[in-house]
């Protein structure tokens, strides 16, 4: 990239701070991160780095260590900018890198799913109506069945009711067939459904 | 019911149908199987469920913790920054590759390669060759490098290192001689007396050689 374009870049980038106006593509700032452009990295990792923390907090229940592979995935994200290609979404790249990086350290700590019984925390009744409790007591429920799918499992929800991808995308992620992400999601769905079943939750529940 | 849509496939798409990913024909047979099968609406009721579930939890561990993004940051900008000052040089297998990946065809790295090839060859040709044609150990004798045609007797000769030039010229003027090959790699040379009368001159020529001890260390009737 010439220097035209790289001050160009870091123009809008001014203004996108200021602003708060996302119009750089995600193409080209991977193609200025390529070119070591640590100012356009910033932008990339301001713009997704929130979403990427997430999804791997989820998956690992462990606040430190999600920081820290959250800095291994950009970090990954700007030696390995040269290599992008372009054939899927910047995000769906970057969520690849992610969860991969997250299974590995899962591996490692050979964790596969949080005990439901850590997560079911009293409430304190000090100062919130019943109704409000319970609300709560139901949310920490969901969570912890969350909680209790697999990385796998996990995963495809996320990804499909929160970041709004695609099968196809999420098979590009999660680099598995379209037909096991269709699987996976429908095993997700009976498992919870037992629980919203139990839990007796409607629509009008949230 | 759907055409070439089994129910069972219908069901694994619902969750794409509902965050509107599904391409336009597959939007279209979910949407025509829903209105078909009531069953299936429920089905929907409840992936729309999870879905705000899904959606809540996000919030929640949203308000639990608390990342420290700027800070994270500036950790990964320094991250970069250290390793970056450590530029490694592309090993050499890895320049051989990228010089030969330059070639637009795969066809052209032949040219790079039969160059070298016909280079080493070149060299090894001329290897063999000098070491075949080239003579051992030559060097220019006193005698020169000429032939010379001989009629005399001839004599094998040895001087001694310290004898000079002068001493050596003087006898081999006495005995009317001359040198007509040497030195050897023994220091012998081969002189010729022209025509000696008969054998006892020849004698009496070895006799007068070897009477200079101090100057001939070895006179001998070469044949």
């Amino acid at each position: 990239m010439t220097t035209g374009v790289t001050n160009l870049l870091n123009e809008k980038q001014f203004r996108m701070e200021q602003t708060g106006n996302t119009s750089v593509s995600d193409l080209a700032l991977i193609k200025e991160i390529a070119d070591e452009n640590k100012y356009a990295f910033k932008v990339l990792y301001n713009k997704y780095v929130k979403q990427i923390h997430s999804y791997i907090y989820k998956l690992t229940n462990d606040s430190k260590l999600s920081e820290e592979v959250t800095n291994d995935v950009f970090f990954e994200v700007w030696n390995s900018a040269e290599k992008f290609q372009g054939k899927s979404k910047v995000l769906t790249w970057i969520f690849g890198i992610a969860h991969n990086k997250t299974i590995n350290e899962l591996r490692k700590k050979k964790e596969i799913s949080v005990d439901p019984e850590e997560l079911m925390n009293v409430v304190s009744k000090d100062m919130e109506t019943e109704e409000l409790m319970m609300k709560k007591d139901r949310e920490k429920q969901i969570k912890s069945a969350l909680d209790q799918l697999s990385p796998e499992h996990r995963t495809v929800v996320e990804l499909t009711f929160l970041q709004g991808l695609s099968y196809k995308e999420i098979a590009v992620i999660m680099d598995c067939p379209v037909n096991t992400v269709k699987t996976r999601m429908h095993y997700a769905k009976e498992k919870l459904k037992e629980t919203l079943t139990k839990l007796k939750i409607t629509a009008g529940g949230f | 019911m759907a055409n070439n849509f089994s129910k069972d496939d219908i069901e694994l798409l619902i969750p794409w149908y509902l965050n509107g990913t599904l391409e336009e024909e597959q939007n279209k047979k979910v949407e025509e199987y829903l209105e078909q099968d009531r069953a299936f609406k429920d089905e929907v009721i409840l992936l729309n469920l999870i879905k705000s579930a899904v959606i809540k939890t996000d919030e929640i561990i949203s308000q639990e913790i608390s990342p420290q993004f700027a800070k994270m940051q500036e950790s990964i900008i320094q991250r970069i920054d250290s390793t970056s000052k450590i530029k490694v040089d592309k090993p050499l297998l890895d320049k051989l590759s990228s010089f030969f990946e330059s070639f637009r065809f795969p066809a052209m790295n032949l040219v790079p390669i039969a160059a070298l090839l016909l280079i080493q060859f070149a060299i090894i040709v001329g290897l063999i060759a000098k070491l075949y044609f080239e003579k051992p150990d030559q060097y220019t004798t006193l005698s020169g490098t000429e032939s010379v045609e001989t009629i005399g007797q001839k004599f094998m000769v040895a001087f001694d290192n310290s004898a000079t030039e002068k001493e050596i010229r003087d006898i081999i003027l006495d005995i009317n001689a001359k040198i007509i090959s040497g030195p050897n790699r023994s220091g012998i040379y081969i002189i010729e007396v022209k025509d000696p009368e008969n054998k006892a001159a020849v004698e009496d020529i070895i006799k007068k050689l070897r009477s200079k001890k101090e100057i001939i260390k070895l006179a001998e009737e070469a044949y």
